[in-house]
């Protein structure tokens, strides 16, 4: 499907991506690129089980949504620097590098009494956010807008937020790694098990119960609602601050 | 035991292999690391960066949302 002009026999074998120049940049070259990326293979995965069990739209559509836009970036920036490095071969220099002595902007060494007190608001906040919303009928359209508008948020946040420094960070032990890795794909697995062992997809089991089928006696009351969006909150909290 | 105790005891031996993982991080030369250092590790690049934010956004939805 590669539209790339002469020489491209020669460059077949090594699996490049066609010529930057061609504005026809293959859908195909894109797809595979953004499937080598397993999160975006989870959101696909996770986003099939969902709409497959559920008959509420918005959460699966968000799988979907969010593989889609982690897809189209990473084709984007794939394509970017494919441009990059022709306009290197080209001219011999990189223009993405910075001048030789060039430092980083120092960071401020006196933020912990501002994060502390930008802490203390933001619980305050995120209780009375979460008692507040607690008050709304779950699966209501004021229930979807008040969650879903901290939820959007964050992941804006996160998206629009350079990437960190790689250097800078101490190096984890594969096994380690292999450690939570395994703890989390078991959660995963288990869970899928659950799903299959249902009755049908669609219909809860008592014998075979998932998570969510666990968690709706907690959250059929307002203490439990309170608890369990505080909890999310402070979770996203801690997230965004990493 | 049923079905349904064999489940939740599943659910529960896989969250206290987390929480004994999270013990053994604090341990002096611990191999283990931290949870919030894979998170932080993951959340490098964008999509460990999204994908984790909006995997948190989901649960909420999910919960919540219509």
């Amino acid at each position: 499907m590669s539209r790339a002009g002469p020489g491209a026999s020669q460059e077949r074998g090594r699996r490049t991506p066609p010529d930057a120049d061609d504005r026809s940049w293959p859908v195909g070259w894109a797809i595979l690129g953004a499937l080598r990326d397993p999160v975006i293979v989870v959101f696909l995965l996770a986003g099939t089980f969902d709409v497959l069990s559920d008959d509420r739209v918005i959460d699966g559509a968000a799988l979907f949504a969010v593989a889609l836009a982690l897809g189209w970036d990473v084709a984007r920036r794939a394509h970017a620097e494919h441009a990059n490095t022709d306009a290197v071969r080209s001219t011999g220099e990189d223009p993405v590098r910075r001048p030789p002595g060039e430092i980083a902007e120092p960071t401020p060494s006196f933020r912990g009494r501002a994060n502390l007190r930008l802490s203390t608001v933001a619980a305050i906040t995120g209780l009375v956010y979460a008692t507040l919303v607690a008050g709304l009928t779950r699966y209501s359209w004021p229930a979807t807008v008040a969650v879903g508008t901290p939820a959007a948020a964050a992941v804006a946040i996160v998206w629009r937020r350079p990437a960190g420094d790689e250097t800078a960070l101490r190096r984890i032990p594969p096994a380690g790694a292999l450690a939570w890795v395994s703890v989390f794909v078991a959660l995963a697995l288990w869970e899928l098990a659950a799903l299959l062992l249902q009755p049908s997809l669609t219909t809860d089991s008592w014998a075979h119960p998932t998570i969510s089928v666990l968690m709706d006696p907690i959250l059929a009351s307002h203490l439990g609602r309170s608890v369990v969006l505080s909890l999310w909150l402070a979770s996203g909290w801690f997230l965004l601050r990493l | 035991m049923s079905s349904r105790d064999l489940t939740v005891a599943g659910y529960l031996l896989i969250v206290s292999a987390g929480v004994g993982l999270q013990l053994l991080s604090s341990r002096e030369g611990s191999r283990i690391p931290p949870l919030r250092a894979v998170l932080n590790r993951v959340m490098r690049t964008r999509s460990g960066r999204v994908g984790i934010m909006a995997g948190w956004a989901w649960l909420g939805i999910h919960f919540f949302a219509r």
